[in-house]
C-alpha cells in the first residue's frame, strides 16, 4: 500500500479533498478557541483599565525570567513543529520523526519551567486567598486572571504533547502516513497553543516593569 | 504516479531530499530568529521609560509575533482560501467583542 492510499480515508476520493477538509475542519476549531481566549484577554483588559497601577504593580511581581524561556522554548516549538510539516512535504520520514520528537520534547520542557514556576508562586504567596501577598484587592484579580489562563494554557498543551508524541510514535511505526492530514491539523493546534502564550506573555510579565 | 498527481503533490525530489529540505527550511529558521529577536525587542521596551506607549507597543509587538506564527509556521500563506477566510472570522468576531465591550466601559463614567 502506497502512502497515500494509507492516508486517504472514506469518504474522500482525493488527499487534496481530505486534507481541505481535515483543516478547514481545525480551523473552525481553532476560531472558537480563539474566540474562547479573546474573551479572557478582554477580562484582562478590561480589569487593567479599571485598575492600571494596581495591574502593573500585581504583574511585576511575575517572574520574568521564567516567563521569557518559556517565550523562547514555545516558539521554538513551533519552528520544531513547522518543519516536521516541512519535512513531510519532501518525503523524509526519519526528519519527520526526529522534529515531531524534538516539538515534544520542547512542550515538556516548558512544562518544567512553569511547575518550577509555579511552586516560586505558591512560597511567594501569590495564590490569591487569605495568605495573599499583596494589599489591593485588585491584584487578587490579576493572580487569578495569571492561574486561571496559565492553568488553561498548560491544559491545552499537554493535550498538544499527547498529540504530538503519539504521532511521532505512529509515523515511525508506520501506521500513520507522513500525507496524512493529521500532521497538519496537529501543527494547527499547536501554533494556536504558541500564539496564545505569545499574546499572554506581555500580558502576564511585562507589564509595569519600567516603574 | 498516477496517485501523487491526483494528491496535487508536484514534483517529486530525485534524489536529492536535504537539499530541497533546507530549501523549504531556511525561511522558517528566519522567521523563528525574527520571533526570538522580537521577544528580545518586547523585554528592552518593557524596561524602557515609555510611559503610556509600553503596553500598545508590547501588544503591538504580541500582534506582530503571532501573525508571523500563524503566517508561515501555521502555513496560512500557503492555505486555501476557505481556510484563511475562516481564520479570519476569529479577528472580526473577537473585534466585535472588543469594541462593544470598551465602548461601554468607556462611556461609563
Amino acid at each position: 500500500m502506497s502512502d497515500i492510499a494509507s492516508a486517504l480515508r472514506e469518504p474522500w476520493e482525493s488527499l487534496p479533498a481530505q486534507r481541505q477538509a481535515a483543516t478547514f475542519g481545525i480551523w473552525i476549531f481553532l476560531v472558537s478557541e480563539m474566540l474562547f481566549f479573546g474573551a479572557i484577554f478582554l477580562t484582562y483588559g478590561y480589569v487593567r483599565i479599571l485598575h492600571p497601577d494596581v495591574y502593573a504593580e500585581a504583574s511585576s511581581h511575575t517572574d520574568i525570567v521564567f516567563g521569557t524561556v518559556n517565550t523562547a522554548i514555545i516558539l521554538t516549538s513551533s519552528l520544531t513543529m513547522a518543519l516536521a510539516a516541512r519535512a513531510a512535504d519532501v518525503d523524509v520520514k526519519g526528519v519527520v520523526v526526529a522534529c515531531l520528537g524534538v516539538t515534544a520534547l520542547l512542550g515538556l520542557a516548558f512544562l518544567v519551567v512553569k511547575g518550577f514556576e509555579y511552586r516560586k508562586d505558591i512560597v511567594d504567596h501569590l495564590v490569591p486567598g487569605a495568605a495573599f501577598a499583596l494589599r489591593q484587592p485588585a491584584a487578587q484579580i490579576f493572580f487569578s486572571f495569571y492561574w486561571a489562563v496559565t492553568i488553561t494554557h498548560v491544559v491545552h498543551l499537554s493535550i498538544g504533547i499527547v498529540l504530538v508524541a503519539r504521532l511521532a510514535i505512529e509515523i515511525f511505526r508506520g501506521r500513520v502516513a507522513m500525507r496524512s492530514p493529521q500532521l497538519e491539523v496537529t501543527a494547527l493546534y499547536w501554533g494556536l497553543v504558541d500564539i496564545v502564550w505569545v499574546i499572554l506573555y506581555p500580558l502576564i510579565y511585562l507589564n509595569g516593569r519600567a516603574a | 504516479m498516477t496517485d501523487e498527481r491526483r494528491a496535487g503533490l508536484g514534483a517529486r525530489h530525485d534524489g536529492a531530499p536535504m537539499r530541497l529540505l533546507w530549501a523549504v527550511w531556511w525561511p522558517l529558521g528566519l522567521v523563528w530568529a525574527v520571533l526570538l529577536a522580537l521577544v528580545c525587542g518586547s523585554v528592552l521596551v518593557a524596561y524602557l521609560p515609555l510611559g503610556i506607549w509600553t503596553f500598545p507597543l508590547l501588544v503591538a509587538i504580541a500582534l506582530i509575533q503571532s501573525g508571523l506564527v500563524a503566517w508561515f509556521f501555521m502555513q496560512v500563506n500557503r492555505a486555501s482560501a476557505l481556510n484563511r477566510l475562516t481564520s479570519a472570522t476569529a479577528f472580526v468576531f473577537i473585534a466585535v467583542m472588543f469594541a462593544f465591550t470598551l465602548a461601554d466601559l468607556f462611556n461609563r463614567f
